[in-house]
């Protein structure tokens, strides 16, 4: 008996042993697989080498599982011999090869329609501006992917951390275009970020500007193209600002100054309310914008003119006619009806910012007549309450009259008293 | 049926009713009238003078105020927006409802200026020196009451200015040491100004303080009638006999006097209502009420902080000075003397402190 | 009431006088009251949370009314499921909303934004819908008791 316990002892430990191994090796095996000698070995190492390792692990690409060595080649399993030429490794790209090395994923369209990106980013980087003096000229100093997106720690373009965030765009661009030292061989001009920020596109997408929403006004990419920036031609402006501005644009088809811009090119958007710095426009555009083109004394000159006043003499009207309403406020009459016919004066008066891209003296005269007989109504009615008003100072005065005339009859009465 | 008609006919239903009620409460018309007849013409004391109509056009006010803020509160809706809103109809929709209300409104400002007229009148000619200390004291009641009906008066509109000074004006009290918190809670009906503070303005303004107030200025006039005008000689002599007609018709005169300027005002200065009260919404100037800034003003007055007193403390303590040395007053003030060109040292404090109260009503518009 | 040929001497005469000034002088204050007492008929009433803004009969089916509720324009229209009523200012720029009949919505005639009944964009640049409110019909009269 005892022979057969140690027997059953002697295979207990020896199972028992061969599981452990069979587990240690299981858990080997995984550990082995998830080796990154890559990010192993570069987060060990100085700032300079290991900086890279920490900014990807907040990337998008670490959460999806892209490395190192999807872009810079080379053997991550193998601590010894990662960065193996053999094992595809190129080092750091040049600025030549990465728009392909990011489009072997990003234009695969089968790999990309899981995230719902887009893959046309290479085609459209090809026809630009950038993509055309990187390949065609060789000139390393263009933007490319990494430029704008970075290359270890990109994000996604609706992260607010992202340099390519819509409100953090025109830092991006600006920080290459707005250089003049940098950008002295291209004799381009660099204030279009200083331009930028000083226009009303400008103060909201940077917060100077409150109550409007900055997801809707243009950086430079929803301007000047995301992957194919070129500055639009000049055919292109007017349908470039009416993609936000349509009712607008579709004014200015109808007017005299489109068949001008089809014929001859101009006036485009821009050449009246300027590219980059573009201003709340004001009453004022009509005296500096026009002569820009127009001669002293034309036809157009005095018809700009008339526009001017017109719309000046309805917007002063209508303010008066607000003030008086605000004076009779309280005057005993209910004036609800009033302020909602007010209300469809100011309706005109916003109109008529669109309806003066026509360039049509009867369209604008149009409404702002109709906008003046409005005003007129109001005011006549403003006038009937004012009487009312004059109405009661005179029953007032025969009233306070009367009873002073009974303060002189008991003044009389009393002098007759009795003794 | 001719029968009948010609009894109901000859039947002398003056003289019916007479008898009736004469017989029913024990009285006699004859009497009555002889009393009343004999009560015209006494003569009113020989020193009664044009300073001395100053309490009776307060009561004047005083009725005005009633019958116009009843009228008023028929129309009126005590709860937070609508209030503003039931005061915009009246002034708008409901026939004359510009007129009562800036009566109203005008009849208060009136009422303010003339308790102070009286207020300064009382201190100047020394009425308040024995045996009077009571109606003294008695009239200060009469003024602290008519200060709170102005300050719960003024929320009512429940205007952003009015809502907004109320709250200054209430925040203040809470920094009176001790009792000031459970004296805010009290007043403000919450934790910060809102429609449980318009209920409780709303059933001060017209039920606890007018009830207060008709029961003090009863109790004053009785005290003025059991103890007499003070005797000194008079202001303004009179040759002829002044008898209690006459002076009926001088008050007949005041109350014709008092409508004609109530009403002028109204149709001038109609009375105005701001933008609705938001309490989300601080304006850039908050006006307490003309009344209300010699108290705003003096407590803007002290330093945040001296020692270890803060800023209510410090006016705690110094209106509780104010109000300490006006109550003793009749007992500082002993002499007989009443003709203010002889009281010196009283004439000197009483301009002092008149200049200072106009100064502190006039001063800065507000935060 | 004295006649006037009792009235023998001056006195007599100017208390005659004074009665009838006095009359008079309480009709002049006391008709303003008096009138003050009585509430117009044909005024819209207001009271409680409960503001009347229109007649029903004033909104046949499909159109709508603007109306100033607590001072802002609102649109109370009368769709086949209900009354409606949305606020009337354009969330865009704060032009003044407008009810399209044939299209059965609402439209902003400043940059062709639409929208629906419950206020919900459709088209156009206004970047927030419009608020709506509480709508009651009691007795042919409309209510409109706060934000829904």
């Amino acid at each position: 008996m005892r022979n057969r316990t140690n027997l059953n002892n002697i295979f207990l430990i020896i199972s028992i042993f061969e599981i452990l191994t069979v587990a240690s090796s299981l858990l080997e095996a995984k550990t082995e697989e998830k080796v990154d000698s890559c990010v192993e070995c570069h987060r060990q190492q100085d700032a300079l080498l290991s900086n890279p390792v920490l900014v990807w692990e907040k990337s998008i690409h670490m959460e999806n599982r892209v490395g190192c060595a999807d872009c810079h080649g080379g053997n991550p399993a193998s601590r010894d011999n990662a960065m193996a030429e053999e094992a595809g490794f190129i080092g750091v790209p040049v600025p030549q090869q990465i728009p392909a090395l990011c489009a072997k994923c990003h234009a695969d369209v089968k790999k990309m329609r899981q995230f719902n990106i887009r893959t046309d980013q290479f085609a459209e980087y090809k026809t630009s501006i950038h993509g055309k003096m990187l390949f065609e000229k060789g000139d390393a100093k263009v933007a490319t992917c990494i430029s704008c997106h970075g290359s270890h720690e990109i994000r996604k373009t609706n992260d607010p951390a992202s340099p390519v965030f819509h409100s953090n765009v025109p830092a991006t661009c600006g920080k290459c275009h707005s250089d003049p030292d940098y950008m002295k061989p291209y004799g381009i001009p660099t204030d279009q970020l200083s331009e930028y920020k000083q226009s009303y596109h400008g103060k909201i997408l940077f917060g100077e500007i409150h109550g409007k929403n900055r997801a809707l006004v243009p950086n430079c990419a929803d301007c000047h193209g995301i992957h194919g920036a070129i500055p639009p031609g000049g055919g292109e402006v007017a349908n470039v600002c009416g993609n936000c501005h349509s009712v607008v644009l579709k004014s200015f088809r109808e007017g005299s100054h489109y068949t001008a811009l089809e014929n001859s090119g101009v006036p485009k958007c821009i050449d009246c309310h300027g590219n980059h710095k573009i201003l709340y426009p004001g009453i004022e555009m009509f005296k500096d914008a026009c002569s820009s083109c127009h001669d002293a004394g034309s036809i157009p000159l005095t018809v700009a003119d008339e526009m001017a006043d017109i719309l000046e003499v309805t917007r002063k009207k209508a303010e008066l006619t607000e003030s008086s309403l605000e004076i009779i406020k309280d005057s005993g009459r209910n004036i609800d009806d009033l302020v909602l016919d007010m209300s469809k004066v100011t309706n005109n008066l916003v109109k008529s910012k669109t309806i003066t891209h026509t360039v049509d003296l009867e369209k604008v005269k149009g409404l702002m007549t109709e906008a003046q007989g409005s005003l007129s109504n109001i005011d006549k009615k403003v006038e009937e309450i004012r009487s009312d008003v004059q109405k009661r100072k005179k029953f007032m005065f025969t009233a306070v009259g009367f009873l002073g005339a009974l303060i002189v009859l008991l003044y009389i009465r009393f002098l007759m008293r009795p003794e | 049926m001719k029968k009948i008609l010609k009894k109901l006919v000859d039947v002398e239903w003056k003289e019916l009713l007479k008898t009736g009620l004469e017989k029913r409460f024990n009285f006699s018309f004859e009497a009555q009238g002889a009393r009343i007849r004999k009560f015209l013409i006494t003569p009113v004391a020989e020193q009664f003078s044009w300073l001395n109509f100053f309490g009776i056009v307060i009561c004047l006010l005083f009725v005005i105020l009633l019958i116009t803020g009843l009228s008023l509160a028929l129309y009126y809706k005590p709860i937070a927006d609508d209030a503003h809103l039931s005061i915009k109809y009246i002034m708008n929709s409901i026939p004359s409802g510009w007129l009562i209300r800036s009566i109203h409104h005008w009849a208060s400002t009136l009422l303010f200026i003339f308790v102070f007229l009286h207020f300064w009148r009382i201190y100047f000619t020394g009425a308040y020196k024995y045996p009077r200390e009571l109606l003294w004291f008695i009239g200060l009641a009469n003024l602290a009451l008519v200060f709170l009906f102005g300050f719960t008066g003024y929320l009512l509109p429940w205007s952003n200015n009015s809502y907004w000074s109320t709250q200054i004006m209430t925040s203040e009290i809470k920094d009176i040491p001790l009792i000031g918190d459970y004296i805010m809670l009290f007043i403000r009906g919450g934790e910060g100004v809102g429609s449980g503070t318009l209920t409780r303005f709303f059933v001060s303004h017209i039920v606890i303080l007018p009830g207060l107030f008709l029961a003090i200025t009863g109790i004053h006039i009785w005290m003025i009638f059991r103890q007499g005008l003070t005797k000194w000689k008079s202001v303004s002599p009179k040759n002829y006999r002044y008898s209690v007609s006459v002076m009926l018709l001088d008050i007949n005169i005041l109350i014709f006097v008092l409508f004609a300027l109530l009403i002028s005002l109204s149709v001038f200065i109609p009375a105005g209502l701001g933008d609705i009260a938001d309490p989300l919404r601080m304006p850039a100037k908050i006006i307490p009420a003309w009344f209300m800034m010699p108290i705003y003003n003096l407590y803007k007055f002290f330093p945040r902080e001296i020692f270890i007193f803060n800023r209510g403390t410090l006016f705690a303590m110094s209106s509780s000075v104010i109000i300490l040395l006006l109550v003793l007053l009749p007992f500082l003030d002993r002499n007989e003397q009443y003709n203010p060109l002889k009281r010196s040292v009283i004439a000197v404090i009483g301009i002092a402190g008149l200049v200072l109260l106009l100064f502190l009503i006039s001063y800065g518009t507000g935060r | 009431m004295p006649l006037f040929k009792d009235i023998l001497n001056r006195r007599d005469f100017i208390d005659w006088l004074g009665g009838a000034g006095f009359f008079v002088s309480a009709w002049i204050i006391g008709k303003p009251l008096l009138k003050f007492l009585f509430p117009p008929s044909n005024v819209m009433e207001i009271g409680g949370s409960k503001i009347a803004v229109a007649k029903l009969d004033d909104i046949p089916e499909g159109r709508s009314k603007t109306v100033l509720y607590k001072n802002v324009p609102v649109l109370v229209i009368n769709t086949r499921a209900g009354m409606a009523a949305i606020s009337g200012v354009c969330t865009h720029l704060g032009c003044y909303l407008v009810w399209d009949y044939l299209k059965q919505q609402v439209a902003c005639p400043c940059h062709l934004a639409s929208f629906n009944t419950k206020g919900e964009v459709l088209s156009g640049p206004p970047p927030a819908p419009l608020s709506r409110y509480n709508v009651e019909v009691v007795n042919g009269k409309i209510y409109l008791t706060g934000f829904l």
